[in-house]
């Protein structure tokens, strides 16, 4: 049971950890990219901000899953 | 409300001697979206006669207001007379001009003063004169740093025709050379090779004298001419006093005149004639078409037309108060098309109820309506955003009630404990979605029924809600989640392949391609829970943070306070960032992809002003 149990909080811990590297991988692209658009134009701030945004879908899907795994902790 | 308003196309020709007084009956009105004439069998019609004068007299304007420094952007408009205009700015023109241009040439002899002074300065580091370096025609000149300590040596293997004094200078060896002429380019080369920096000396090339003297005589002058640059200074300052209102009132009108006095450019024209098309919303058209009659004393022609099937028709929104608002998020994204829904409505209450919903907490939420309350008075032009802020630190305050929050402590137990019930807050989030985006297919549904008909909005938009129905019956079962009949089972199998097959007949493989975005879809919503608890927790940190300073003795009191503020500072930056974007972004994504392209034109009105926003 323990091992189970380890094994699950593991598993949690990897889709988490994991969805944020990928976010992660994700934005240090896209905000270089909008850095560089901003200062070209500052008035892209707003819509810069939104595109920094959309990868972190990645690390949500990561904490549901890994939310998921532990109700069954 | 959840359409743009409707548009009508009026046509009106008319003799030229009747343009004046329809252009300017035209810009009263400021309900004409002019559309431009292109040059076909009929030329574009030419400017109005004083076109010239006015553009000419408005370009004076400008330039005489820049030079004076005046802010003329918040003028009054005043019904002023051009000539009676003209005759009085030839008098600011020449008092202005004046003074700008004795500003100009203390400012210039200044400059050239303080490039002369440090050059000598330089020289007198050598005790040299500039005399010296008067042009030649037998010895040339080097003065410059160099940083080389074997340059004598290198020299002397050119020539030993030469003169050289160096003196060491802010860790560099400050050098003037004197050689044969003969020899100059050699030594050119040479020292380039040296990496020798030369010191541009041409403004001192005409003073004559000793150095020193010279510096003397160069500080006098400056500070004479200092006190003259602060009376020049003061008096353009009390020119501009003076006639700022007259300026910026007289550029004001001669802008609108000017604006007036080009637009027939966008008219096509006869010999005799001119016509011109313009969009005109519905509910006006009959007001503009009497307007211009009476003006033109019933010498023209106005004629409603039908408007074209493809027409890029200009997209004036309208909406209520409140809903006026959220057209900022509208435009940001893109104006919506002409037969499309404008879904500022509908983002006008869910951005607020999402945001609430992730920020949730009642001093938060008081805290952000007092910054965006400030900030909304402060900054004029993001009105709109900044009301669509308040609104939803609003949501957040009402939300923390729900919640039983406050800056992270949970005072009361009311409906759910944001830091336990993760599953009933998830359960909510994933609700919303699927209410959210069935919503939007409803909406895209009925787009495409407008214009493709039934069958096209059924295989299109329908086909994803039987996709999600047929998806749950067949698969929950499947992955263990849910317990269904066996008649269920196969009904959910049944429906998920006729969605297939509608999907494939609407838009061929790329539709099969999509078939997991609706769950992602879906499952995105889990961000309005998953943002809320990082808020939440990094709220709670703080606190506990702060608990256990206080603890610790006074001697962490202070220390405890900087916790909190800092904390709860970050935090509340988070707060405003994060549940924002996320929340629009849910809209963007989401939301409008089940129904909404834009890429409607905007409508701009002759005569009317611009009005001012952030984007």
């Amino acid at each position: 049971m323990a091992v189970e149990m380890g094994l699950l909080g593991i598993g949690a811990g990897l889709a988490l950890g994991l969805g944020a590297i990928g976010t992660g991988l994700a934005q240090q692209q896209i905000i270089a990219a909008v850095f560089g658009a901003i200062v070209e134009d500052p008035k892209q701030f707003g819509k810069g901000l939104f595109f920094i945004l959309l990868p972190e879908t990645l690390v949500i899907f990561g904490l549901v899953i890994a939310i998921m795994l532990m109700g069954r902790m | 409300m959840l359409k743009p308003e409707s548009m009508s196309k009026l046509f009106v020709a008319g003799p030229k001697s009747a343009l004046p007084k329809v252009v300017s009956r035209l810009h009263e009105l400021k309900v004409a979206h002019i559309i431009e004439h292109k040059k076909d069998k009929f030329d574009i019609c030419q400017p109005l006669k004083d076109f010239d004068r006015i553009s000419s007299l408005l370009v004076q304007l400008r330039s005489t207001i820049s030079h004076l420094g005046i802010n003329a952007e918040d003028a009054k408009l005043k019904e002023l007379k051009i000539p009676q205009i003209e005759k009085d700015f030839q008098v600011v023109k020449e008092e202005a001009s004046q003074a700008v241009e004795l500003l100009k040439r203390i400012e210039d002899e200044l400059s050239l003063i303080s490039e002369q002074k440090k050059a000598l300065e330089t020289l007198s580091l050598l005790h040299l004169s500039p005399d010296l370096f008067r042009k030649s025609r037998l010895i040339t000149q080097f003065f410059g740093y160099v940083d080389s300590s074997e340059l004598k040596h290198r020299l002397h293997t050119i020539t030993s025709r030469f003169e050289i004094k160096t003196e060491q200078h802010d860790k560099k060896t400050l050098a003037a050379i004197f050689v044969d002429s003969e020899f100059s380019e050699q030594f050119a080369k040479a020292l380039a090779e040296l990496s020798f920096s030369e010191i541009d000396l041409s403004p001192v090339k005409e003073l004559r004298g000793n150095s020193k003297e010279l510096l003397e005589r160069l500080s006098k002058r400056h500070a004479l001419l200092e006190t003259q640059l602060g009376s020049a200074k003061k008096k353009i300052a009390s020119i501009s006093k003076k006639h700022s209102t007259f300026l910026s009132e007289a550029e004001k009108f001669m802008s609108i005149e000017a604006e007036k006095s080009q637009i027939p450019l966008s008219f096509g024209s006869t010999r005799e004639t001119f016509f011109l098309k313009a969009y005109i919303p519905k509910n006006s058209i009959a007001n503009v078409k009497e307007q211009l009659l009476k003006a033109s004393g019933g010498r023209i022609y106005a004629v409603e037309e039908s408007i074209g099937h493809d027409e890029d028709i200009p997209i004036k929104l309208n909406n209520s108060r409140y809903v006026k608002n959220s057209e900022f998020f509208t435009k940001l994204f893109a104006l919506p098309k002409y037969d499309e829904f404008d879904p500022s409505a509908l983002i006008a209450y869910t951005f607020p109820l999402f945001f609430g919903f992730m920020l949730g907490d009642v001093i938060y939420g008081l805290i952000t309506f007092a910054l965006f309350f400030y900030l909304k008075k402060k900054i004029p032009a993001g009105r709109q955003f900044f009301n669509m802020m308040l609104a939803a630190s609003i949501g957040a305050i009402i939300f923390g009630f729900l919640y039983g929050e406050f800056a992270g402590l949970e005072l009361y137990h009311f409906w759910i404990e944001r830091t336990h019930d993760f599953d009933a807050l998830m359960m909510i989030s994933i609700i919303a979605g699927i209410i959210h985006v069935n919503f939007g297919l409803m909406l895209g549904f009925i787009n495409e029924y407008r214009h493709h008909g039934l069958m096209k909005a059924a295989n299109a938009k329908f086909s994803w809600v039987l996709l999600q129905i047929g998806g749950v019956l067949f698969l929950g079962p499947l992955l263990s989640m849910l317990v269904v009949s066996p008649i269920l089972f196969y009904l959910g199998i049944f429906l998920f392949v006729i969605a297939v097959i509608m999907l494939l007949k609407a838009e061929g493989f790329t539709g099969i391609m999509e078939i997991p975005s609706i769950l992602t879809h879906i499952m995105s919503y889990a961000r309005l829970m998953a943002v809320g608890l990082a808020s939440v927790f990094i709220a709670v940190m703080v606190n506990d943070l702060v608990t256990f300073l206080f603890h610790k003795g006074m001697f962490f009191w202070p220390l405890a306070l900087i916790a909190l503020v800092v904390g709860h500072t970050f935090n509340i930056a988070l707060g405003i960032l994060s549940p924002s974007l996320h929340s629009i972004r849910l809209h963007y994504v989401e939301f409008f992809s089940k129904f909404y392209q834009g890429g409607g034109s905007e409508y701009r009105p002759f005569g009317a002003e611009k009005e001012k926003s952030l984007i």
